[in-house]
């Protein structure tokens, strides 16, 4: 056990679930207040919840150790490509979300598709996708307890899901947004503080290259097939562009003009950690471990942290990944908990829910969902990052193009888009499970699918109401 | 009378458009073999490229939006 390290973790967590305590009384009230913040947050508040919300455990270590293994260009398109979806999205879906209302990505396609079918699909592709996506994070928290506090896995696991399942459940989307910004500003405090350290005991930027290139010449090349490059970047701008757990970020600011440019905003902080975590940081990592073969990736970035700090700043480090992890789990534990809560059982229930109740049931959904995350990722699959990746992928070859096409196409159907949705879906399942493609090139057969039958079947079935045609065009006012 | 069908799209703004074409001219240009050739204090110009244009695109997209008027 280290105690300086542990000690400062824990002051943290501390506060982490004092946020939710503080908004506990007015997330209580509806379920806009749940579920949206009461659309009262602010640009800059919502820009550094955004940068903690789409960098994962995963952007604080395992990007410094994939950059430090298998080169920083590869890692790089991806993380640039993250930022790049949230000024996409930005551009074509942020401001007729908000024009809209809608709390959750699917109540919105439900609002330009009021099909029935659609209404049910949409949540659950959502909910099963973000569930793999969490035991991901989950296993992170669990591998730094082990590495950094000296605890054992299962510990590190319990008490992340403790924390994060607690402030979620009591304070909702308010006490979400404000613990993402916390942990936001303290992600970018860890990265500037660690790549000013480690450019100091390197010796600058180009001796930290220098350094690094002489034990991995390839550090800085492209060294696999262009197309996998290409791939792995627009697969995160589709990501971006079209993820509810992002998405659901746009409902809670105070007007289209704020959601618009808090995405750039996020846009802009995701950038300038992704610079700094795979190139700079990445190359120290390298730099630090020499030639030899990186047998943990997610742990090299540990080694870095080892020789350029006091247990003090390792503390404030681990409480800077634990935070990246608790702020990615919370957004999508609230997402996949909304898809079921808000978009099937108050669906489902006819007679009308009182808005106190469904604040309730999306506490007893938040707990539902965490639990058996929980229980999953005690023995979590080998290949976790390559499932959690493919589900993503799955998500955005069902959900994207009927969002755009729903948002920017008068003449999209219902019947194109649950067509597009159910092909979409289905053809990267089949890519996937029955041929051995290159990694991540799965969507780029799965969208043009999507794509043609959206347009066919749109084309072939009955227009839109022209209700409907003036709700959407009120979005574009 | 039979209605016709609109089959339209719906217009983005001039900014967006230029947003959207610088992207995906960079995100080209820095796929081509000549650029990945490139290096730069040891690191692929592909990269450099990328780190640029997603640095450039929010500060355009915020100082373009500043000219609409906030709506509630």
């Amino acid at each position: 056990m280290k105690v300086v390290e542990i000690a400062v973790v824990l002051a943290y967590c501390v506060f982490i679930v004092g946020i939710g305590f503080y908004f506990k009384n007015r997330a209580s009230r509806t379920a806009g207040g749940y579920w949206s913040a009461e659309t009262n947050i602010g640009i800059g508040v919502n820009a550094f919840a955004l940068l903690a919300t789409v960098m994962s455990g995963g952007g604080m270590m395992g990007n410094i150790g994939l950059a430090a293994g298998l080169g920083i260009p590869f890692i790089l398109s991806a993380n640039l490509g993250a930022g790049a979806g949230l000024g996409v999205g930005s551009l074509l879906v942020a401001q007729p979300m908000r024009k809209a209302g809608a709390k959750t990505v699917a109540e919105f396609i439900k609002m330009r598709f009021p099909n029935r079918v659609i209404s049910y699909l949409v949540p659950i592709i959502v909910a099963i996708t973000y569930t793999i996506y969490l035991v991901a994070q989950m296993k992170a928290s669990g591998t730094v307890g082990q590495y950094l506090l000296g605890v054992s896995y299962n510990t590190g696991l319990i008490v992340t899901w403790i924390i994060f399942t607690f402030y979620v459940a009591i304070g909702g989307m308010l006490a979400v947004t404000w613990a993402d910004f916390i942990q936001g500003m303290l992600m970018m405090l860890v990265v500037v503080a660690c790549s000013l350290a480690a450019l100091f005991h390197f010796g600058g930027f180009e001796a930290t290259m220098a350094t690094a290139v002489g034990y991995f010449p390839d550090i800085g090349t492209i060294s696999m097939p262009v197309s996998a490059y290409a791939a792995f970047f627009l697969l995160w701008v589709c990501v971006g562009l079209c993820s509810p757990h992002i998405l659901m970020r746009v409902s809670t600011t105070k007007n289209p003009f704020g959601a618009r440019v808090s995405m750039n905003g996020g846009m802009f902080l995701i950038t300038i950690f992704s610079i700094l975590t795979s190139i700079v940081l990445g190359a120290a990592t390298r730099a630090t471990i020499g030639s030899a073969q990186v047998p943990n990736p997610d742990a090299a970035f540990l080694m870095l942290l080892d020789i350029i700090f006091n247990p003090f700043w390792k503390g404030l480090a681990a409480a800077g990944i634990f935070a990246a992890i608790m702020s990615t789990a919370a957004g999508l534990l609230l997402a996949a908990a909304a898809a079921i809560a808000n978009d099937i059982i108050v669906n489902l229930h006819q007679t009308g829910m009182s808005p106190e109740k469904q604040a309730n049931l999306g506490r007893i959904m938040v707990f539902s969902v965490s639990l058996i995350v929980l229980l999953l990722s005690f023995n979590p699959p080998k290949y976790l990052t390559l499932l959690y990746s493919a589900a993503m992928g799955f998500l955005v070859s069902g959900l994207m193009v009927p969002l755009l096409a729903g948002l920017w196409w008068k003449g999209t159907t219902e019947i194109g888009a649950l067509v597009s949705i159910v092909a979409g879906a289905s053809t990267y399942a089949v890519c996937f499970f029955a041929f051995q493609m290159p990694k991540f090139t799965e969507i780029f057969v799965a969208i043009p699918v999507g794509v043609v039958c959206i347009v066919v079947f749109s084309l072939a079935s009955k227009a839109p109401s022209p209700e409907t045609l003036q709700q959407v065009e009120a979005w574009h006012a | 009378m039979k209605k016709e069908r609109d089959n339209s799209f719906f217009r983005l703004e001039h900014s967006s458009i230029v947003s959207l074409t610088c992207l995906f001219s960079v995100f080209v240009v820095a796929h081509l073999p000549g650029v990945l050739s490139i290096k730069f204090y040891g690191l692929t110009m592909q990269s450099w490229l990328l780190s640029l244009i997603t640095l450039f695109i929010p500060i355009w997209n915020i100082i373009a939006s500043k000219n609409e008027t906030p709506t509630s």
